[in-house]
């Protein structure tokens, strides 16, 4: 940042803001991410109004940039597969639980 | 030095193990350590989820009974002591609806905006090993620094940097606790057993189990059990990992049940989870004791009795024996054996609230009340999930229940003289939880409630039916409604029911 000079406003504000800001998680039931941009379960509000539903049409959202690997797998590294349908809003029935039991 | 509870050719089997399928990745030292393995402590499911990662990370060949024979040797070796595991255990026994209580914000926004706090804080290191730890995260999930909670912040250096310093500090690799517990002998647990639990939402269960030693910490048992005007025999096979983790197995008529309990350090009482093979979310709470020559009452069925009505009581323990008396009531006692007593009482209205109870010597409590002067439920915020449908993942369902209180001497609701009075029959409903649900009609095509207030959720996937081809998903108010004669009392909790998970290992 040192290189960029701040031309308006809103800029020089960031460039004197604080350098960290406290981050707290909101609480939830165990199982469920707080990771709420929009949120896998429970959207920022409590409730699933805002989630991006039906989820089936934006899968790939969610399980190729690792959103939620928690919840649902990552196709980057650790399941590179896992979603490789031609169309989850058809085949969704398809996709796999991950965790490999005993 | 081999702690005492694990032989020597146990130590040298396991180590074998370990070299045999770890070694080719895990450098072996000359004192008989391996990297990174050796240099962490974890729950059995903390240890069974690892050699899962390793399989699916790094393409690691493993044979079930390996895999099992790998999680008993680390998680003796390299276990938790109870008192380590104390304050999470209802996330390690799967109890459905747990909203994580006193986690440090920092490391809320840290860890647990993932997964549970509880995976955290089930295993143990120093700061090295978890700053492995947070490498391992940053090179297999590349989106971890700008996700939320973690773009606001210098992520990579607080997470390696004060985050992994105080882990280090709170869960250190070497503790006291965990050095005694080695030294402590480790119990056997053959022998007879009674049980009693509870069934939120559906009833109370009592009954036996046998516990017969298989070898090698491994038993074979078999169940009795009485549950809501039923009696259910089964069979099953347990073991125990770090001489206090208890996990079985057992099939009974109907169902394929599971065991997550953990014993005393006398070995004498386990309590914990027993739970639906496929759904871990049908779930009861547990107590067992031991026969032994000792104990006393373990449970009283119902708690409260209301004046005036006469009433069947089921007291269930141990060794009981000699005259049943309750204060402020007439006891007729109808059948009594040393484990378990049925009377028929009532209560003559000169007394209320907690009064004491006498078998013989054994004393408990017995709650007496005039009426019902509110009610709760329970959770007041719960989860479900859509499944089915044709895909492999089941639903979840959410099972609430009704409690009952009177008021207490100070005749004021929700004070700390309040009496709690138990599970109520009440009748259950859903409806929308605000104007949003309401427009989205989630009430209608989210699912449905049973009597016993059972939340069963719709199946998954797209539903062409709903507004956008939306998931059955839903923001739903859960109502009970107890009617007592004239009076009607109602309570309501807060239910999202939602969409499912792919990734279901054992520890969230």
């Amino acid at each position: 940042m040192k290189h960029l000079k701040p031309l308006n406003k809103k800029a020089h504000k960031l460039t004197t803001a604080p350098d960290r800001q406290e981050v707290y998680a909101m609480q939830t039931v165990a199982g469920c991410t707080t990771s709420t941009d929009p949120g896998w379960e429970v959207d920022p509000f409590g409730s699933v109004a805002s989630l991006c539903q039906p989820m089936e049409a934006d899968l790939y959202g969610c399980s190729d940039p690792c959103w939620w690997p928690a919840a649902v797998p990552d196709t980057v590294n650790t399941y590179p597969d896992w979603s490789n349908l031609k169309d989850t809003r058809k085949n969704w029935r398809k996709l796999q639980a991950v965790f490999p039991e005993d | 030095m081999t702690p005492s509870n694990i032989s020597e050719t146990e130590m040298l089997v396991g180590n074998t193990l370990l070299s045999d399928n770890c070694s080719g990745c895990h450098m072996a030292s000359d004192d008989g350590s391996f990297s990174r393995i050796s240099h962490m402590r974890k729950t059995p499911e903390g240890w069974d989820m690892n050699i899962a990662r390793m399989m699916i990370f790094h393409g690691l060949e493993i044979e079930p009974q390996d895999r099992r024979a790998l999680v008993k040797f680390l998680s003796d070796t390299q276990g938790l002591a109870p008192a380590e595991t104390a304050a999470h255990r209802d996330i390690l026994e799967r109890k459905h609806n747990t909203i994580e209580q006193d986690v440090d914000p920092d490391l809320a926004a840290m860890c647990a905006r993932c997964h549970t706090y509880a995976r955290v804080a089930l295993q143990r290191r120093d700061k090295a090993e978890w700053q492995n730890l947070v490498h391992m995260h940053l090179g297999q999930w590349a989106s971890i620094e700008y996700q939320m909670l973690s773009r606001e912040r210098d992520w990579r250096a607080d997470a390696l940097g004060p985050v992994s310093e105080k882990l280090g500090q709170m869960y250190p690799l070497k503790t006291a606790v965990w050095a005694d517990w080695q030294a402590t002998e480790w119990k056997d647990m053959s022998g007879e057993w009674r049980i009693v639990g509870h069934y939120p939402g559906k009833g109370d269960m009592e009954g036996t189990m046998k516990v017969t030693s298989l070898g090698g910490d491994n038993y074979q048992t078999e169940f009795t059990l009485h549950f809501v005007g039923q009696t259910l025999v089964g069979k099953g096979k347990s073991i125990v990992h770090s001489g206090f983790e208890w996990r079985g197995t057992a099939t009974f008529p109907d169902e394929k049940v599971r065991q997550i309990w953990a014993a005393s350090t006398d070995g004498n009482s386990m309590t914990g989870s027993f739970f639906n093979k496929d759904h871990f979310e049908e779930s009861m709470v547990i107590t067992a004791w031991r026969k032994t020559s000792e104990n006393g009452i373990m449970g009283i069925v119902p708690s409260a009795v209301k004046v005036g009505v006469e009433t069947e009581v089921v007291i269930s323990g141990v060794n009981l024996s000699g005259d049943v008396t309750i204060e402020g009531a007439k006891v007729t006692v109808t059948s009594a054996t040393a484990d378990r007593i049925v009377a028929q009482v009532k209560a003559d209205g000169t007394t209320e609230g907690d009064v004491k109870l006498s078998v013989g010597k054994d004393v408990s409590i017995q709650t007496i009340y005039a009426q019902v002067d509110y009610l709760k439920v329970t959770p007041e915020y719960g989860i479900s999930r859509v499944g089915g449908g044709g895909g492999p993942i089941p639903k979840v369902k959410a099972q609430f229940e009704a409690v009952g209180y009177s008021f207490g001497p100070d005749s004021v609701a929700g004070t700390d003289d309040d009496v709690r009075l138990g599970m109520l029959q009440v009748t259950w409903a859903v409806d929308n939880y605000s104007e949003a649900s309401a427009e989205m009609q989630d009430a209608k095509y989210a699912g449905y409630i049973t009597a016993q207030g059972t939340f069963i959720p719709e199946v998954a996937g797209p539903n062409p039916d709903r507004k956008y081809g939306t998931n059955n998903a839903g923001d739903l108010k859960v109502i009970a409604t107890y009617t007592d004669g004239a009076r009607i009392l109602t309570a309501e909790a807060h239910l999202i029911a939602t969409v499912q998970r792919w990734n279901n290992p054992p520890i969230m």
